[in-house]
């Protein structure tokens, strides 16, 4: 006979309940991969309109990344009851659509710059910062396959921001494209706030309202 | 961004110098060219200029896949989810991946070669067949035809890496070839399952590879005879799902397009004398 | 004063320029000091494209006799134009050939048609690393990639690209050990005669 022991070990700390749960898990989800799909659908179409040979090809490989996240809230919606992947499959809102349409807008050859801003200095850090709120959040026991995925998915978030933030330092070599690629985030990050995150107003959670009286 | 490039709108910088397919076709060389003995079609060591024209292959091979990597990233944006599946759309942004691995190896190659980028003209007939606006039409060009065309290119390539005991070469060859046959498997495995219900679609886009097969045979550029510097792979197209008729079909069709190519060039021949 | 001529005059298939390119091996030859009495004939194949390159260097009588492929001085940026600075790149290392047949250690090496793929190959690094050396961009990795192809993908054979690259005093007698010492005279014979391309020029 084994000596017996507790179910959790004493290092071990996840614990239940978490913010979301099985629906609001699936919607939050339902908005990431249709954020994914846009923008790998977007890199891809982007990789013949770049000229930069350095671009063009983290744009073909980022492209595959962001497939593959698609991919795996593509497997997790059927875990979480949702079996009509499609149908969960929206943006968070109509700012949402406006957003990404924005993001995806430019075509010139002459518009790395606009492109790689809108999505690593905006898109992207607005995806880590809803992923990460979302593995802060949920429950470390009952949402740990989603918390799986977050984490496959923000390893690539991470190194793209990275990648994506050096190009675009490289191609800022003059007061101009300093300017463009301001002006090109501002105009981005209006849109984006006004969707309130790629999973919507409560993609990063809200402030509690410290004015509250007490009694 | 809109929807559906053309091979004239690919972005490219100061390096990079389109082909004028007017240039090529009337070239007044042509014909003096197809009456000179070069040596050997296939590329061994002791054939005339082997480095130079090596290094010209490997620049055409370069270009081909910069152009590959547009074409599989146009198709996981041209269309819509009705049109083209998620999965379809996945394996493409994969492929997208892969091509643009094959464009860094291709550039280490040209490195180890002593090629510069740009220094060889760019023809943009692989980026043509990769757009059709039919997504079925445009994996047989691509996946089947295309990338078939990189079987067959980097299994030469491969050999010829092997001949001159060339370590660099012999080893990226043999990458870029296993990726070329999971390409040309996902040609065929889609081909199979969008045109399943639709057999007269299915016969349309198997068509439009012939044709692309043919255009991609280069006048006897690629065959299963000695004249033909590429040959045609039948074990690795076998692997990538193509059955025996279809790659005796591939060989009637090379064969076809040398004896056309002979032709044409009597008839220059003939109008110039 | 030694002649100069240039086959063909004029060009039907290529745009160049039989008198630029007169002008330009009076000009290179002067520069390597090659003996102003020595007559100099060129024959450019202006059928053979650029990268169907070849090029010879013999001595016929005293006289230079030159032989390339049109391809050498063909434009990289445009079909069947002239590019001087290639054409001004291959004269020097042909004639800098030429001078090592007249005086330059290499009286005794057979005709370039009668040569080795390795003993050729070995002798144009000898020549291109001068070229360099003259100031001409020569890249040096292309020539290193041609020589490999016939003297082995090996450190040993790099070690031997080096020192040909940079000298300044070679010989035929050199130039045969170098072949020993890389291996490359174990190596098969090639099945081609070395000057298919200008046998293929005659007819």
């Amino acid at each position: 006979m084994s000596t017996a022991r507790a179910p959790f070990a004493p290092w071990d700390r996840r614990e239940i309940p978490g913010l979301f749960g099985v629906e609001e898990s699936a919607r939050r989800i339902g908005n990431y991969r249709w954020t994914e799909m846009r923008l790998f659908e977007a890199l891809g179409g982007w990789v013949a309109t770049v000229p930069e040979l350095d671009v063009k090809m983290v744009l073909g490989r980022h492209c595959y990344q962001h497939a593959w996240h698609a991919e795996l809230w593509t497997k997790r919606l059927p875990e979480l009851r949702e079996m009509n992947v499609e149908r969960m499959t929206t943006p968070a809102n109509d700012e949402m659509v406006a957003f990404m349409d924005a993001v995806s807008e430019p075509e010139a050859a002459e518009l790395t710059i606009e492109k790689l801003v809108g999505v690593y200095r905006v898109l992207i850090p607005r995806t880590i910062a809803a992923y990460t709120y979302h593995m802060n959040g949920t429950s470390t026991i009952t949402d740990s396959p989603t918390i799986r995925s977050l984490n496959f998915a923000l390893q690539d978030e991470f190194d793209n921001w990275r990648e994506g933030e050096m190009l675009i330092q490289s191609l800022l070599d003059s007061p101009e494209k300093v300017e463009r690629a301001i002006r090109r985030q501002g105009e981005l990050e209006r849109l984006i706030t006004a969707a309130g995150g790629i999973a919507g107003p409560d993609s990063i959670g809200t402030q509690p309202d410290l004015q509250e009286a007490t009694i | 961004m809109k929807r559906h490039l053309n091979e004239n709108e690919l972005a490219r910088d100061e390096r990079f110098r389109r082909n004028r397919i007017e240039d090529q076709i009337f070239d007044p060389r042509n014909v003096a060219m197809s009456t000179r003995d070069l040596g050997p079609a296939q590329m061994s060591v002791d054939r005339p200029a082997v480095s130079e024209r090596s290094r010209s292959l490997m620049h055409g091979i370069f270009v081909g896949e910069i152009q590959a990597l547009e074409g599989a990233g146009r198709t996981c944006y041209d269309f819509d989810d009705a049109d083209a599946p998620f999965a379809l759309k996945l394996d493409m942004a994969r492929q997208c991946w892969d091509e643009s691995r094959h464009v860094e190896i291709s550039c280490k190659l040209s490195d180890h070669m002593g090629t510069d980028i740009g220094e060889y003209g760019e023809s943009a007939f692989l980026f043509a067949a990769a757009c059709n606006p039919d997504p079925v039409m445009r994996l047989c060009g691509v996946n089947r035809a295309l990338e078939g065309l990189a079987i067959d290119v980097f299994s030469s390539m491969k050999t010829f890496g092997e001949s001159t005991e060339d370590p660099i070469l012999t080893f990226c060859e043999d990458w870029m070839l296993a990726d070329e046959v999971t390409h040309v498997k996902m040609g065929s495995d889609w081909l199979r399952r969008l045109t399943e219900n639709d057999l007269d679609r299915r016969e349309r886009a198997l068509d439009f590879q012939r044709t692309v097969d043919k255009v991609f045979s280069l006048g006897g550029f690629r065959g299963e005879s000695e004249e033909n510097p590429i040959q045609i792979t039948r074990k690795f197209r076998e692997l990538a799902g193509f059955s025996q008729d279809e790659c005796d079909e591939l060989a009637a069709i090379a064969q076809q397009a040398m004896e056309d190519a002979r032709t044409m060039v009597a008839a220059a021949a003939a109008s110039q004398s | 004063m030694g002649s100069i001529t240039v086959t063909p005059d004029p060009f039907h298939l290529v745009e160049f320029d039989a008198a630029v390119l007169r002008g330009l091996i009076e000009e290179v030859a002067g520069s390597l000091q090659i003996p102003p009495t020595v007559d100099i004939s060129l024959i450019v194949d202006e059928a053979l494209p650029h990268p169907i390159l070849g090029c010879e260097t013999n001595l016929v009588d005293g006289a230079i006799d030159l032989w390339c492929s049109g391809g050498w001085f063909e434009s990289r940026n445009k079909t069947r134009a002239f590019s001087e600075r290639h054409a001004r790149g291959v004269l020097t290392a042909m004639l800098l050939r030429a001078r090592d047949r007249l005086s330059g250690g290499f009286e005794d090496a057979p005709a370039d048609g009668e040569l080795t793929l390795a003993e050729r190959s070995a002798w144009d690094v000898y020549a291109w690393g001068r070229t360099d050396q003259l100031g001409h961009r020569v890249h040096r990795q292309k020539r290193l990639y041609d020589f490999r192809l016939q003297h082995g993908f090996t450190d040993a054979a790099d070690a031997v690209f080096d020192r040909l690259w940079t000298s300044n005093s070679s010989s035929w007698g050199a130039i045969r050990e170098i072949c020993a010492e890389t291996g490359a005279v174990l190596r098969p014979k090639a099945k081609l005669p070395a000057d298919l391309l200008r046998r293929g020029s005659r007819h």
